[in-house]
Order: structure tokens, then sequence, then C-alpha cells
């Protein structure tokens, strides 16, 4: 154990907490209507990273290899479930189209970053691969979430327009480009933003993490870089590929706009 | 009226109103339809133009539709809508070649053209669309009420032009509900119920 390490005791964290409830309690006040949400997120955190916690401390030391399959997968469907759950319309198999993509882009990207750029030994060693996957899901998630939130938004609101493209003989691919590159833009925003601003405006999390918890700033600051090339490129395939699979579902094979296919949420 | 082939021909088509359709538009013709609002006519033109699946099939020139890749057909069989929409600057970035010449016929100046489109009036956005769609050089035009935004003199140029389009390759199919239009313009003339098309 690192000497610099200061660990951190229930007490510290829960004092940590009390000014999220402290936000709670101000929305609740001024009547945002995000305090259920925003504790709902917060009890999430701790239940979800003391769950993953407790599974890489038993990975790190005791569980074979192959269980890295199994959490893998539950990573990805988490995610993918995310994705559905956080956009404002429902899209007929959306969860297959946004799991899919993801799965390409995130595990992928990891694999490379794996076989070719760290190279543990073994390759597949938990305590890389899984922090690894989790950083690349969910940064690719947000982006796909944002993007075809931004392109399903952007069809109900253009349906006229798009279809007057289509009446004047254009391909749906044709007559999709400018909501299509609007929504990829909007996906890939934030990780650009994030990539500009690294170290000047704000420390990225894992850096931080990382420094906190004692490893040499420089060490941190390399796998940091390694992160956010490997997050951009994942976020910006797997965004790109989400919308081309939305894009398609919500066409028929008569490259007919099947806006139908969207539905509003109830409530 | 002389005889002429079949040009576009739907047979069994079934709209969400209910009505059941079969359409025959000669070459060389003017079709109109007219019936109360809701009767389905634009879901007719629509549906035609390959826009709403339904069942049933559609022919141009003996071809079946499905025959033709989507926007082929839909460059082949136009609709031009009641109100036309756009997305790039002026009228003229959306046309596939200088359309002054017939603006100029349908009493709109060449510098409109080339003004932001959304400081065209709806009565010139629509006439806009329509010489829009002639640009691409469509072989059957369907039309939803192209003169109803228009005053009498434009209405009357809009015509017109229409029909100096008109040649034996191209038909037209036209959504009106001016019985005197209809009476100027359509060889032949029917009505649209919940029940399908009835020859008036």
């Amino acid at each position: 154990m690192n000497p610099t390490l200061v660990l951190l005791s229930p007490w510290d964290l829960s004092l940590a907490a009390c000014l999220v409830l402290a936000l709670a309690g101000l929305s609740w006040r001024m009547r945002l209507g995000v305090q259920r949400q925003l504790l709902v997120a917060a009890a999430r955190t701790v239940i979800q990273l003391g769950l993953i916690g407790l599974v890489l401390n038993a990975l790190f030391h005791d569980l074979p290899a192959w269980f890295l399959l199994p959490i893998s997968a539950l990573m990805l469907l988490a995610a993918g479930r995310e994705v559905m759950s956080r956009q404002s319309r429902r899209i007929e198999g959306g969860f297959m189209l946004g799991t899919s993509a993801m799965f390409v882009s995130s595990f992928s990207i990891t694999l490379i970053a794996l076989l070719v750029v760290v190279q543990p030994q073994p390759w597949y060693a938990p305590q890389y691969a899984i922090p690894l996957l989790g950083m690349m899901l969910g940064n690719t998630m947000t982006g796909i979430t944002v993007g075809m939130e931004r392109l399903t938004s952007s069809l109900v609101r253009d349906k006229d327009l798009i279809e007057q493209r289509l009446m004047l003989g254009e391909t749906s691919r044709q007559a999709l480009d400018l909501p299509l590159r609007d929504a990829a833009r909007a996906g890939m925003i934030p990780i650009i933003n994030s990539m500009a601003a690294a170290g000047i405006v704000s420390l990225p999390g894992m850096m931080t993490g990382q420094i906190l918890a004692g490893s040499p700033p420089m060490a941190a600051v390399s796998y940091q870089i390694l992160i956010m090339f490997m997050v951009s490129a994942g976020t910006g395939f797997g965004t790109l590929l989400a919308l081309r699979m939305t894009a398609r579902r919500l066409f028929d094979e008569r490259d007919r706009l099947r806006i139908e296919r969207l539905r509003a949420k109830t409530s | 009226m002389p005889h002429h082939s079949a040009l576009l021909r739907a047979t069994d088509l079934r709209l969400i109103t209910g009505a059941h359709i079969d359409l025959t538009l000669a070459a060389g013709s003017i079709h109109c339809i007219s019936g109360p609002s809701g009767a389905g006519k634009t879901r007719l033109l629509r549906a035609l133009a390959e826009l709403d699946p339904v069942s049933g099939e559609i022919f141009l020139d003996g071809r079946p539709s499905l025959s033709i890749p989507a926007h082929a057909w839909r460059r082949q069989v136009m609709l031009s809508p009641a109100q036309p929409r756009w997305w790039l600057h002026s009228v003229a970035a959306h046309c596939r070649r200088d359309i002054s010449a017939s603006a100029a016929a349908l009493l709109l100046a060449a510098n409109r053209l080339q003004a932001p489109v959304e400081e065209l009036s709806t009565g010139e956005q629509a006439r806009a669309g329509l010489l829009r769609a002639l640009s691409h050089d469509p072989t059957v035009l369907l039309l939803d009420e192209p003169t109803g935004a228009l005053d009498p003199a434009s209405a009357a140029a809009t015509e017109k032009l229409l029909l100096d389009w008109l040649n034996p390759q191209r038909a037209i199919l036209w959504v009106s509900h001016d019985q005197a239009q209809i009476a100027r313009v359509a060889d032949t003339h029917s009505l649209l119920s919940s029940k399908g098309l009835q020859t008036a």
C-alpha cells in the first residue's frame, strides 16, 4: 500500500452525502422536481460502485478469468438499458440497436487497448480489462444517448421537411444528411470539449482519483491521455454507428419515413 | 377526348380511411379529384408517391412500383404538396435548373428566387414549390390544391403553366376544391369518399 494513501471512512462519505441531501432539499423548495431523480441517482452510485468494488476485489484475487465474460455482458446490457431509458421517445427495437452499437465500438476499442497499447499479462487481466471497458461503455453510452435523442427529436420536428426531400426524389440517406450530421455533432461535442479542456479547466475524474489514491502524477496523466483518445474514438464510432442504425430503423424498405416507430413515452 | 394508354394505374389500394381505390390516369391527361375534407385526398396522393405504406399495387407505364427503387419512383411520380418545405437558402438553390422563365410565367420576379425562402409569402412559396417540382422533370405530377393559397391572377397563370407543361408522355393528378377550375382543366374528374373514388 502506498504510504501517501489517505483512506476514506464511511463518516467522510456521509459528510459528502449531506451536500447531496442539501441540494435535494433546495430542489424540493424551489420545485425543480429533480430531487427524486437526484437521490435515486446518488443511491445508485453508492450501490453500483459498492457492488463493482466487491466484484473487482474478488476478480483481482480469487475468481477465474472467464468471469470477465458475464461481467462485461452485464455491463453492456446495463449501458444499453440506460441509453433507452434516457430517450424521450421509445424506438421499436431500440435496445438492440443501442446495445449493438456500443458492443461493436466499446469492445473493439478496449480489445485494441489491451492487446496493442497496455499489453498486460495476460491481456485479459481483469484489473485492466474491467476498468477500461467501464470507461469506454460509460462515455460511449453518453454519446449514443445524446445523439439518438437529437436525431429522433429532429425527425419528429422536421418530418414534413424530410418527406419533402423524399418527394423530390432523394434517398433516405440524402434526406437525412442534415439531422444526422447535427445529431453526430451533438453526440461527440461533450468528449471533444472535455479533451480540449482537460488539464486547464478540468482535471479528469479518473486521473484525479488515481492521484488522490497515491499514483505518481505522470503515470496518471499518461493513462488519462490513453483513456481520452480511446474514449473519443469509441464515442465517435459508436455514435455514428448507432445513428446510422437508428436512421435505418426509422425508414422502411421503400425509403418511407416511419415516424410511428417512435412513440412518446407516457409520463 | 382522344384515347390514351394508362400512364399511372393503381389497383386495390386501401387508404387508412377505409377507401378502396382503383385508379387509372391516362397519358397526356389531367384527372381531378375532389371530395370533403378528411376523405383522404392527400393520403391518396401520398400513397401514390409511396410516402405511406398501403396495400395494393401501383404501376407506372405498366411497371410495378416495387420494380423501381423508391427514390426513382418518387422522382417520376412526384408529389407537390399544398405547403412546400425548404431546407436551403433560396428557392433557386432547391431547383435542378434555372427556372426564371417559368417563374415569370407565374408572376414571380426573378429576384424572389434568390431571396431567403422565409421572406416569401405563402402564395409565393406555393408557386415556387410547384416550379421546384417541375424542375425535377417528373413524369406524373401529383398536385395537392396547387392554387389553394393563390389570388385569381396567379391561379390562372398556374393553370396555364400546367396545361402547357402537359404533353402525351406526362399526366397530372390534381386535387382541387374549385368546381370552376375542375371544369377548366380536367379531362376526367372523380369524387373521393370513405368508400372510394366515384366518377363525377
